[in-house]
């Protein structure tokens, strides 16, 4: 038996008073994809930040390559060959990808042949491993995606050899999975260990060697994915099985009504440079439109647009036949209209950190949400956030805590639990279950369906493709600002519609 | 994650830690003064709490240091660091002085609401300017401010060597209020019930004082726009995401605390001097920055560090009256002290106590699995 590369032994770790590790233990064999599931608030995260140093246990042993160690922070951890990207990192946008890499090197005398030297390392890893992007292309010029590559870049440079991955968001889009799943196998041939946490059952059922099951702070189980099926690696994650992907719901026979009308939309001034192009499309009510595109197609642009956050320049936006003004347009006007968007969670908006929870439920209905002179009862906020956090399965349901305390997965619960208890008449998500679990996002799946049972129309942006098949009953493909294509879901399926992002992007 | 100390912990000890750690700072430059440590801290502490008028002029300090408090901390709820205090106090004291000078023939019970209302209205005027062009210009509201502090005491100035000088005077001082239109002071109000305590410049303004902290902790933390504010300040694109105009909070924002640094001009000169000074302010408004700081932004901790500051004011005051070698430097000496321990080393003993009291993770863990 092989010493593992790193050891994680009967950690625990408490936040008063939220018990967040008990006896977590874990073990990731060398040069093996080692993946981790479970519920939000699960633990997944607490035990990546201990294994990278970024909190200490309270008890428990971290032992990398068999040798009991104390990683007092992520440098450390770096050193002993351990690196972690995170859900969103901090890069410095106006330097090269060179420049951001180098940045926390310590260079010592002085710098340039050293420069040099450097330059030709990381030029040599990045042909190895297959990075798309030049070591001198501007950070701002990246995807966020590609961003979370750059750090992999640099962590092969610092010589990593268990690489933890956090939600990577290459998971998101079709043609980048597959572009992950290669990199992670180049890696494994290496001899490096890759740690992903995902609530993409689906993949790493296909990528990983083996998959940890983590429940209430604690591992359950280590699965063989050979020896299961999809559904039953659900079953050991929350205790039931969940049919994946997620099952159509086709919509009741309501008759056709239209609600939002969009007419030669333009966003940009000059004709070659708009970021939306003429763009004509109509949804009626209790229909799931999906907007769908690579990260740059603009499709993401046009709910920005829809709901007033970001201003159009030309063309006709109305709902229920009521023009919307392209001068006065805004987003609270749109919330008078009855149109709720819950933004990308990439984008951290939804949310704004150092309220509480109960507080975030109400922001941006802070309208609605007082009284007539404008005065707030606590209790009853209170009462309504606890409601919402319990039918969301958002954990600790403690409404006074912070909302930047939760579980990234839980916070997006948060949002789209808030914006679809205002009976909104236009529902906007932008990729609504990144970071959500497949038991919360079932749920989410069901109130959706129930929302446009009721009459509510809905655009969704989202680039996993498996949801958009799963609810969408339009879908507008996109590409450089332009809307190609509006097929019925009927005539298409996953594969075609992710052949036809990738090619319109090439023709274009 | 959430807090790992008990309550009690970050808001009572540790203040009371720092402060004693302030305090014997103190006591170590006065024994390298030369001063007899034990005798000179009776001193303070008499002067400022061990007589009725001592007490008096406690509470009067610290009247002015809960306005400028309140000041600064409400407009830093909204994100603006708001320094011009000093000279939205300086309006608002002008705006007292037209009033007393010119309209003193109306009856007390009307001028004295009438006073409110002006003295909020030119501080708020003062913080209207650079609000305005924080919120549409984007000019940084600490260099207007601070240039606004300079454009209001060069104002006063002019206005006390020419329009409002009094005939006959050398001095730079405005002729003095008709007594008719003095604010009535605590020991004025307590002999009318039959109590007698030792007169001092306390007087209504306190009141007011202890109204706008709860005014303001119910802005803040139960009406709609308190709740749009400290969004704003969190997170100016959280806001705009949550349909709040930044602008408009800005400017509203900027008006209430000029208004609040506006009261000062109340308490010291249609309450205690009657009459309007070129340095009545005399740094009332940027000690309101400290007191924010050590009152963590909440109304009640500003209220508990004016009374502190309010107190260390007068004992101080006491102690340099008194004894010859020290200077009226040592007030300003103790508050440094206090400040630099309470606010800028605030969080410095926070290891060694939960290490003292043994409240870290571990014995919690424990704690929560029996």
């Amino acid at each position: 038996m092989l010493v593992p590369a790193l050891e994680l032994r009967h950690i625990d770790k408490v936040y008063p008073p939220v018990v967040a590790l008990k006896g977590a233990s874990l073990s990731i064999a060398p040069g093996s994809i080692h993946g981790i599931v479970g519920e939000n608030g699960a633990g997944k995260s607490s035990l990546m930040q201990v294994a990278y140093g970024l909190v200490q246990p309270d008890h428990g042993q971290v032992f990398v390559d068999g040798v009991a160690i104390q990683l007092k922070d992520p440098s450390h951890a770096i050193e002993h060959g351990i690196g972690m990207l995170h859900q969103q990192s901090q890069w410095l946008d106006e330097l090269t990808v060179f420049d951001n890499i180098m940045l926390a090197e310590s260079i010592s005398g002085l710098g340039y042949q050293k420069g040099a030297e450097a330059r030709a390392k990381l030029e040599q890893l990045s042909r190895e491993f297959g990075f798309e992007f030049s070591l001198s292309i501007k950070l701002s010029a990246l995807d966020y995606s590609q961003r979370q590559l750059v750090d992999v870049l640099r962590s092969l440079y610092r010589g990593v050899r268990v690489l933890i991955l956090d939600e990577p968001l290459a998971l998101l889009s079709p043609s980048q999975e597959s572009y992950l799943s290669r990199l992670l196998t180049l890696l494994k041939m290496q001899g490096i260990s890759v740690v992903v946490v995902s609530h993409k059952l689906a993949v790493l059922h296909q990528l990983c060697d083996v998959i940890s099951v983590i429940r209430n702070g604690e591992v359950t189980e280590n699965i063989d994915p050979k020896q299961v099926t999809l559904g039953q690696l659900s079953w050991h994650m929350i205790g039931r099985e969940i049919q994946l992907p997620h099952p159509r719901v086709e919509p009741a026979d309501i008759a056709a009504e239209q609600l939002l009308n969009i007419r030669s939309l333009n966003v940009g001034r000059s004709p070659n440079k708009r970021r939306l192009n003429n763009i004509n499309l109509s949804l009626n009510r209790g229909e799931i439109l999906a907007c769908v595109g690579l990260q740059t197609a603009g499709h993401e642009l046009l709910l920005d647009v829809i709901s007033g956050l970001v201003a159009f320049d030309s063309g006709e936006i109305s709902l229920s036949s009521q023009q919307l003004s392209h001068r006065r347009y805004s987003i609270k006007q749109a919330r008078e209209y009855g149109i709720a968007y819950a933004p990308s969670p990439l984008l951290n908006i939804g949310l704004v950190d150092g309220l509480s929870m109960a507080e975030s439920a109400y922001l941006g209905y802070q309208r609605q949400g007082f009284g007539r002179w404008g005065i707030l009862s606590n209790s009853n906020k209170h009462q309504q956030c606890q409601r919402l956090m319990e039918d969301w399965g958002i954990v600790p349901v403690l409404p006074a805590m912070q909302s930047s305390l939760f579980s990234g997965g839980n916070q997006q619960k948060m949002v789209l639990a808030r914006e679809m208890a205002h009976q909104p008449k236009l529902l906007l998500l932008n990729q609504p279950t990144h970071g959500v679990d497949a038991g919360a996002s079932e749920y989410f799946y069901h109130q959706l369906f129930a929302l446009r049972e009721q009459g509510c129309g809905i655009v969704l942006c989202s680039s996993d493709l498996d949801e958009v098949m799963s609810l969408a009953d339009k879908i507008c493909v996109f590409s450089q600002g332009q809307l190609i294509e509006t097929l019925a879901v009927s005539e298409v399926n996953k594969t075609q519609l992710a052949l036809l992002i990738v090619e319109e992007s090439l023709d274009a | 994650m959430p807090n790992a100390q008990p309550w009690w912990f970050n808001s009572l000890l540790l203040p009371v830690a720092n402060l004693t750690l302030a305090f014997v700072a103190c006591a170590i430059v006065l024994w390298f003064m030369g001063v007899d440590v034990t005798f000179a801290i009776t001193m303070m502490i008499n002067g400022a709490i061990g007589s009725s008028e001592g007490v008096g002029y406690t509470l009067f300090y610290a009247t002015n240091f809960i306005f400028s408090g309140l000041a600064v901390s409400l407009a830093w709820q909204a994100g603006l660091f708001n320094i011009g205090a000093e000279g939205q106090a300086l309006l608002g004291g002008l705006g007292i002085s037209l009033l007393c000078l010119y309209g003193h023939s109306l009856p007390l019970a009307v001028l004295v609401p009438c006073a409110v209302l002006v003295s909020a209205l030119f501080g708020a005027l003062w913080a209207f300017i650079p609000g305005w062009l924080n919120a549409y210009r984007n000019s940084h509201i600490v260099i207007t401010t601070i240039m606004f502090n300079l454009i209001a005491s060069s104002l006063i100035v002019y206005l006390l060597v020419g329009p409002l000088k009094k005939t006959g005077q050398m001095a730079a001082v405005s002729a003095t209020f008709d007594q008719s239109t003095w604010l009535p002071t605590i020991d004025q109000l307590a002999a009318s019930i039959g109590i007698t305590i030792a007169p001092s410049p306390l007087n209504i303004s306190f009141l007011l004082a202890l109204l706008c902290c709860i005014l303001v902790y119910g802005y803040l933390w139960h009406s709609r726009i308190g709740f749009e504010t400290r969004v704003v300040g969190l997170n100016a694109t959280g806001a705009k995401f949550a349909g709040i105009s930044s602008k408009r909070i800005i400017i509203i924002t900027m008006l209430f605390s000029g208004a609040l640094s506006g009261f000062i001009g109340l308490n010291e000169l249609q309450g205690s001097s009657h009459q309007l000074q070129v340095e009545f302010v005399s740094g009332y408004g940027f000690a309101g920055i400290a007191i924010a700081l050590m009152g963590r932004n909440h109304p009640l901790g500003i209220l508990v560090a004016s009374l502190l500051f309010g107190g260390l004011y007068q004992g101080g005051a006491e102690l340099a009256f008194n004894v010859d070698s020290i200077g009226h430097d040592v007030i300003i000496l103790i508050q440094a002290l206090v400040l630099l321990f309470c606010g800028g080393l605030e969080w410095m003993l926070k290891p060694q106590l939960i290490r003292l009291l043994r409240l870290d993770g571990r014995t919690v863990a424990k704690g929560g699995t029996q």
